[in-house]
């Protein structure tokens, strides 16, 4: 764990004679550089110009992207027909706004080069009407169609899944990896259906997470993180803000903003829960009638380790009574969801933080959501043809299942999935699945509120989706998906005028009040009271625990090949391009491993390698493993990177299981972007209890003063940009880090890249660890140019390429710049970023097409980094001045502050004092990072305060 | 020899070491031959010194003044259209509008070459079998944009904004010149930044009151710097001269 990379002080690998030589022809043909006189370029008009288009001025769209059944609305910013960009849409109840890094990626995925482009049958050129035919004249004859589709909350979708399932010869199943059926069943086993549970933390003054991560920014609600952040607005010391406990095996983003966190095997989860809703069961001074038989279960349960905790927690969960609320994650068994709900329902939540709602996927909680069924089928010879719509379940299956040869055992396969992947090597067929952003579709948000997916580019892949797919075996041959989700939707906008609400929901990006009532289902106590005395077996102590998790950049593998989540330092771990084996130090010290070195995991008699990653805050005894790597496709970014945990999945114990660990002497190099844990005792991402801040609320005055100087400060413009970030709201979830490599056209520069620190993030997330009262706790920071007012760069650079605005911007001039990387060297905050080779010129032109136009594409031999997006600073000023009308408080939003969830980012004039970011300048919490070296930097943060338990009440 | 010419040979005291080395007889030995280099040398070699030297001077200097040519500004060179289309005539004869056709400058960065719909507004009705106008009609018909060569061409790195300059009292022909009287267009200005500078840094003479944006041969009733001046207090034009007002 050393300050600078491996390597950084040997000498790079060439010689002196062909240093000379380089250095001889870069100077001799710099010169000759400018002697071109520039290609002749092209004005190309439309030929007849849409009205709707203005070239050079983006057009806007409201579409829906949804993963794993959950729909999230966005708006995405195209530029003559290309999108370049997708932002959160504030109307659309699970976006609220903000977006998640893997809607923000999609960009990406879209100009994918590998995108699968040809209808094939056994690898030769076939049309779709052939493919349709072949299925139709499967044989035996009789036979059912099985189709393979990934959970939809597609309302046109749906429809015809019930039209299949009418005509009787189309069975339908769901695969997904990271699917939510413990959810379901807990929901089921809590109330006797499946509902979906709709948490409003901003109501939620305490929560406590049993393992649920809501705080990231992957697959999840958006909404969840905005609403939680209103717990945690601290202006004056005598604020309330909430509290959050997090237990959970593996460090979080949620477990990282945790008040109060406690590290347990996810197996211990169940019994941490037990514990908890026996305390509120037992020690409630007035308990409703028909409790006493869950209540005289709780008193036989036998004590646990974490019994003492749980009483803690129940006596600070019953004093929020009605403000309080318990969630539960995908990855934890029913048992769990249940008591969930149960203590929910203790603790008056229901109606205020939490409320239900019907699941907006389709055919929650059934047994279609399992693929034993279709394995079952094969089995037993009834499936004349498999069709699988999306996903790559012959990789992502549980291992048990086989689904790679059962799926070779059907007569017909076909697969309908956009990379050639290990399903679509198997199957006869293959049909190239249009991508979200260029064709129509649907889907429902959490809530149930309908919204509509709309092509923002002309598609340049002949790529059909799971509608047309379902519509052609029911006999819609030819339908385009447009007619498909028109006539669907027919029936949702049942009332007034068709077309005209057609088009105001699409420009709308969601159904206005379109979320399904809300349900109030009585809760079966008795099941609960028989999940109370039925405790799992206790596990041998001791026993190392492998965890499966979705990743925070590939999600279940499905982002493999984006190279904009592979290169994202992962929130937590900061690793990129590839997975690891995350255990705690103490572990690994127990089983003599370090970082890098590769280990077997054996879990029930399969074995998969991977590389180990020591990480603070991992539960002693867990070996955490994300899923989505290590997949085999050739010729992918994604090749080679991580190790394939459902090499091993079990679908008996598709979240954790029994691991054993054998050490190898191999090792396996790690590309982390923060090597470096520990602030040195340094006041850099400053945190305090709430008690500590309410006894010195003046404790980072000192961290504002502006130290002597011998150099002046410049004249000032009329506007004075700046930017706050209020660290107790930031959680370290790194949307804002992709929404700034999509504005910014910040180049990937691979895995050998990033292990020579040479990853071009303009924006990073420090994380640091550090003594906490319980073990460890951390502390994350945006890092990202800090526009000093004495800037450091300024001082050193010997061709004047970075320089003072006079509205306060640090300005990078990459026309002047020759590379010295002197500002770099310079900058104490190193956020300064040098092209080392052509990223961008290298680049496979489709990649180009996702480029923002109103962003300078940097070269070879060039430092960057933040502008404060300086790009959409002058296209506000300069709309503001045709406009005739002063700039207004929060026009300008950069592309971090708009994607950040919680908020936490605030950008403005400064020199106005009525402006939100001078609001946050006369925050007490305010502090320069390094204010000692009299930088004077324009973008400060506001100090941590954390709610732990025995920091006393928050009232 | 070579060294000796280079050296400052007034130095007394190298040149009797050397003289004195050949007196102590250790070049007697060789046989007398003519000198390799005539005295003339010595001059000539200094020539070329100070040649070289002026050259690292001038070398660069000549750069910048060959990048400031018209030649490499492609300033006053006519460019060769897909279609002959001719300002004189439509301006001059049929007195239409530059933001008839060129109607983004007001509310985009680019002004744009107006879409084929537009030269069809006239052109289906005005000279529909004109064989000059075939290029517009088969891209028309044929759906295939007609792709112009761009005539003002500035580098990747600059982001011009004609909105900006349109609606602050910056007249067409300020920058493009008397299009209305060319039948070719060429660049009239370098684009350099310089001449950027010179006009954001000095307003004053360059601008007009919005209604005559597009005149191109209004003259100021008063002396160019009063109107502009005036017209900069009505518009509150301050020009911004920090680098990423242009580069971004």
């Amino acid at each position: 764990m050393s300050e600078f990379p491996e390597g950084a002080d040997a000498p790079p690998d060439i010689t002196r004679r062909d240093l000379l030589r380089l250095l001889g022809a870069s100077t001799a043909l710099a010169g000759a550089a400018g002697c071109s006189r520039g290609a002749t370029e092209f004005i190309v008009p439309y030929v007849d110009q849409p009205p709707e288009v203005t070239p050079g001025v983006p057009t806007l769209y409201a579409t829906t992207m949804q993963i794993g059944g959950y729909g999230t609305g966005m708006v995405v910013e195209c530029h003559e027909g290309r999108p370049t960009k997708a932002e959160g849409n504030p109307e659309h109840p699970a976006s609220a706004g903000a977006l998640g890094t893997f809607e923000q990626a999609s960009i990406l995925s879209l100009y994918d080069p590998a995108r699968a482009r040809l209808i094939a049958r056994h690898g030769r050129p076939a049309t779709w009407r052939q493919f349709v035919r072949a299925v139709a004249a499967r044989q035996p004859k009789g036979k059912q169609i099985h189709v393979v589709l990934e959970p939809t909350s597609s309302p046109h979708v749906a429809g015809l899944i019930e039209r299949a399932r009418v005509r009787g010869d189309v069975v339908v199943h769901y695969h997904a990896p990271l699917g939510r059926e413990a959810a379901w069943r807990g929901a089921a086993l809590a109330f006797g259906r499946v509902v979906e549970p709709r948490w409003d933390f901003a109501r939620a003054e305490v929560v406590v997470s049993l393992d649920a991560d809501f705080l990231a920014a992957a697959a999840t609600p958006m909404a969840w993180a905005r609403a939680w952040a209103r717990t945690r607005v601290l202006d004056a010391p005598d604020d309330r803000i909430g509290r959050l406990y997090a237990v959970e095996p593996r460090l979080t983003v949620t477990g990282m903003s945790a008040d109060d966190r406690l590290a347990v095997q996810a197996r211990d989860v169940r019994a941490v829960a037990a514990s908890l809703l026996r305390e509120l069961l037992v020690a409630g001074a007035s308990l409703p009638a028909g409790l006493e038989v869950a209540s005289g279960a709780a008193r036989g349960m036998p004590t646990t380790p974490y019994d003492g905790w749980a009483k803690a927690v129940a006596r600070d969960l019953r004093a929020r009574a009605g403000a309080a609320l318990v969630i539960a994650g995908d990855g934890q068994p029913p048992a769990v969801h249940a008591f969930a709900h149960a203590m929910n329902e203790l603790l008056g939540a229901v109606g205020r933080a939490v409320t239900y709602g019907p699941s907006p996927v389709h055919e929650a909680g059934d047994a279609s959501h399992d693929l034993a069924g279709l394995a079952r089928a094969i089995d037993a010879g009834d499936v004349g043809a498999l069709v699988v719509v999306g996903g790559d379940p012959a990789y992502s299956a549980a291992v048990d299942l086989d689904f790679a040869a059962r799926m070779r055992r059907v007569p017909l396969t076909a697969y309908v999935g956009p990379y050639a992947n290990d399903t679509a090597r198997i199957a006869d067929w293959f049909v190239p699945e249009a991508h979200f952003l260029e064709t129509w579709g649907d889907a429902r948000a959490f809530d149930g509120t309908p919204s509509i997916a709309q092509p923002v580019i002309r598609p340049a892949v002949e790529g059909y989706t799971a509608g047309q797919v379902l519509a052609a075996f029911v006999g819609i041959e030819d339908a385009t998906s447009r007619d498909l989700v028109r006539t669907a939707w027919r029936s949702i906008l049942s009332t007034g005028d068709f077309d005209e609400r057609w088009a105001r929901t699409l420009a709308r990006g969601a159904l206005e009040g379109g979320a399904a009532p809300p349900v109030t289902p009585p809760l079966d106590w008795d099941a609960i009271a028989g999940e109370l005395r039925a405790p799992p077996a206790p596990p041998p102590t001791n026993a190392l625990e492998v965890v499966y998790f979705g990743d925070a950049k590939v999600h279940d593998g499905r982002f493999a090949n984006n190279a904009w989540l592979q290169e994202l330092a992962d929130p937590v771990t900061k690793l990129t391009w590839d997975n690891a084996a995350l255990v705690s130090p103490a572990t690994a010290a127990r089983l003599g491993v370090a970082k890098e070195d590769v280990v077997e995991l054996h879990v029930r008699g399969r074995t998969v390698r991977a590389p180990v990653l020591p990480l603070p805050g991992t539960a002693d005894g867990v070996v955490a493993l994300a899923v989505g790597y290590g997949q085999s496709v050739a010729d992918m970014v994604s090749s080679g990177a991580g190790a394939d945990a459902y090499a091993v999945r079990d679908s008996r114990a598709p979240w954790f299981d029994d691991v054993a660990v054998r050490t190898t002497p191999d090792k396996w190099p790690l590309a982390l972007t923060q090597e470096h844990w520990s602030m040195e005792g340094r006041p850099i991402a400053l945190t305090r209890t709430l008690d500590e801040y309410r006894s010195d609320p003046s404790f980072a005055r000192r961290l504002n003063e502006a130290p002597l100087s011998l150099y002046g400060l410049r004249p000032a413009g009329v506007h004075q940009w700046a930017m706050t970030i209020d660290l107790n709201a930031c959680t370290g979830c790194s949307a804002c880090v992709v929404a700034c490599m999509a504005e910014n056209n910040i180049p990937v520069v691979g895995k050998g890249g990033v292990r020579l620190s040479r990853e071009m993030h303009w924006l990073r997330i420090d994380r640091y660890f550090v003594e906490g009262r319980d073990g460890v706790a951390s502390a994350v920071q945006p890092m990202l140019c800090q526009h000093c007012e004495r800037a450091p760069c300024e001082y050193v650079c010997p061709v004047n390429a970075t320089v003072h605005s006079s509205d306060g911007l640090n300005e990078m001039v990459y026309n002047r710049c020759v590379g010295t990387r002197f500002c770099s060297n310079n900058c104490p905050y190193k956020v300064r970023r040098f092209n080392f080779f052509n990223y961008n010129a290298d680049k496979p032109d489709s990649l180009r097409l996702a480029m923002n136009p109103d962003v300078t594409v940097r070269a070879r031999g060039v430092m960057e980094k933040c502008t404060y997006c300086v790009q959409r600073i002058r296209e506000t000023e300069i709309r503001a001045r045709r406009e005739e009308r002063p700039i207004r408080d929060l026009e300008i939003v950069t592309a971090c502050q708009q994607t950040c969830p919680t908020g936490a980012i605030v950008f403005g004039d400064i020199a106005d004092p009525t402006t939100r970011v001078s609001a946050t300048r006369r925050n007490p919490r305010l502090y320069q990072v390094l204010q000692e070296l009299g930088t004077l930097p324009r973008t400060r943060y506001l100090a941590r305060v954390t709610n732990p338990r025995t920091a006393g009440r928050s009232s | 020899m070579s060294c000796v010419g280079w050296l400052p040979t007034r130095t007394p005291g190298l040149t009797l070491a050397i003289r004195a080395a050949g007196d102590r007889g250790l070049t007697s030995h060789l046989p007398q031959m003519r000198p390799v280099f005539a005295p003339s040398s010595d001059t000539l070699f200094r020539l070329c010194l100070g040649l070289a030297a002026a050259a690292i001077v001038a070398g660069p200097v000549a750069l910048m003044l060959w990048v400031r040519t018209p030649y490499v500004t492609k300033q006053f060179n006519p460019v060769d259209q897909p279609v002959a289309f001719d300002h004189r005539h439509h301006v001059r004869d049929d007195g239409i509008d530059c933001l008839y056709c060129h109607y983004e400058a007001t509310r985009s960065p680019y002004a744009g070459a107006p879409p084929t719909s537009v030269c069809m507004n006239c052109h289906s009705q005005v000279w529909p079998e004109a064989e000059r106008l075939a290029p517009i009609r088969a891209s028309w018909f044929q759906d295939r944009p007609l792709r112009w060569q761009r005539v003002h061409q500035v580098p990747a790195f600059v982001y011009f904004d004609h909105s900006a300059h349109v609606s602050h009292g910056v007249g067409c022909v300020e920058c493009h010149g008397r299009v209305d009287l060319m039948g070719q267009v060429y660049a009239v200005a370098p684009l350099t930044m310089q001449w950027c500078l010179d006009c954001h840094r000095d307003p004053d003479p360059h601008l007009r009151p919005r209604s005559e944006i597009t005149n191109m041969e209004w003259t100021p009733p008063r002396s160019p710097r009063e109107t502009g001046a005036e017209v900069r207090r009505q518009l509150q034009v301050e020009p911004p001269v920090n680098c990423t007002a242009c580069h971004r």
